[in-house]
């Protein structure tokens, strides 16, 4: 798997998936600390995820789609 | 300055230059965009950092990021926070149950298809303040229509800090769903007979149909609905200002204006502004994501 690959089914996937539980995080009402790191944790998934979705899938995985 | 055209050219069949559309239109936008938008997105960037007041002729002091560990270790900015997402989670959960639903009963032969859609469209078209303000009328406790259809004579629907938030998020409910109902009927009539046929010969039953053929294909336009009215249920602020006017549901929104407008802490609203967009900025791209999914389809 080279870093194309890595980018499009690992990483872009992963980074949405951290702007989700950023966003559950800061508005879930249990777990103070949970809130207080809430938007950080959004921050590194939305930059992650603007970082991966500009790097362009592989030859293969365009064809097939 | 506009250039001048051949005669002949597409350009001159057309009626105007790629240049002069260029300076018409393109330049006056950006224009509008850099002063009206950009400039005061990066502006109140800069005084989310300061202990800037809009009411006090002092100058902005640089104070880092205090601002945003402030507000994040802020007890009440946390429970804003809760309630906003409480709503969002209520409001649109209702939508999606009502909207599709709705699409669901209007997928068929109904005498006076064109014109039930239409009525059923007219809350989304109505301003969120007259809404806000003729809802709030329905929920009168001593005349209001609500509870003389319900028999429950003076119960405070408002006022009440248990049921004010799900009254509110019953009216974003009603205007809002036939947005769902649109999205979804538009998933739903693109979906082939053929399917269904092949369904009814394979004697296949109601709910398989349904799991197996109808939600699969409307699920991509059924997303990019609750994608949107979550991103638009996080910046409520009108209908829950007019309703009511209870700690129970002050949502983010409303807490932005107070700290802003009656506070006058600028700069700390300016950071919880910002905290509020990082938010809705990462539910958009999502948005966006799964519209060009959906798109590729």
């Amino acid at each position: 798997m080279n870093f194309r690959e890595l980018s499009n089914r690992v990483l872009e996937p992963l980074s949405m998936w951290v702007m989700v539980l950023g966003i559950v995080a800061l508005c879930q009402p249990w777990v103070e600390i949970l809130h207080r790191y809430g938007v950080t944790i959004i921050l590194f998934g939305l930059v992650g995820f603007i970082v991966f979705s500009h790097i362009k899938p592989p030859l293969e995985a365009e064809s097939d789609g | 300055m506009i250039g001048r055209l051949e005669p002949g050219s597409i350009a001159a069949k057309r009626g105007m230059s790629d240049l002069a559309i260029r300076n018409l239109f393109i330049i006056p936008t950006i224009i509008f965009l850099i002063v009206f938008n950009i400039f005061p997105l990066i502006y109140s960037l800069g005084y989310s950092f300061t202990d800037f007041r809009a009411s006090m002729n002092a100058p902005a002091n640089f104070i880092g990021l205090q601002n945003y560990r402030e507000l994040l270790a802020d007890e009440y900015i946390w429970i804003n926070f809760a309630t906003t997402a409480k709503y969002v989670l209520v409001s649109v959960g209702g939508q999606v149950v009502v909207g599709f639903g709705a699409a669901l009963l209007l997928n068929r032969e109904i005498p006076a298809k064109g014109l039930v859609t239409t009525l059923l469209l007219l809350p989304m078209m109505m301003s969120m303040a007259v809404v806000g303000l003729f809802w709030k009328l329905l929920y009168s406790p001593s005349w209001g229509i609500i509870n003389y259809a319900l028999g429950l004579e003076d119960f405070e629907w408002l006022s009440n800090p248990e049921v004010a938030l799900y009254a509110v998020a019953l009216t974003d409910i009603w205007m809002w769903s036939p947005f769902v109902m649109l999205l979804c009927l538009a998933g739903l009539s693109a979906i082939p007979k053929h399917l269904y046929e092949a369904a009814a010969i394979d004697r296949a039953g109601r709910w398989y149909t349904f799991t197996r053929i109808t939600l699969p294909l409307v699920t991509p336009l059924l997303l990019i609905a609750i994608i949107f009215r979550t991103m638009e249920a996080f910046k409520t602020f009108d209908l829950a200002f007019i309703m009511t006017s209870m700690e129970s549901t002050e949502l983010i929104a409303i807490r932005l204006y107070k700290m802003a407008f009656q506070e006058w802490q600028t700069g700390k609203s300016c950071a919880l502004a910002y905290i509020v967009l990082i938010m809705v900025l990462a539910i958009t791209n999502i948005y966006v994501k799964y519209l060009n999914k959906a798109k590729e389809r």
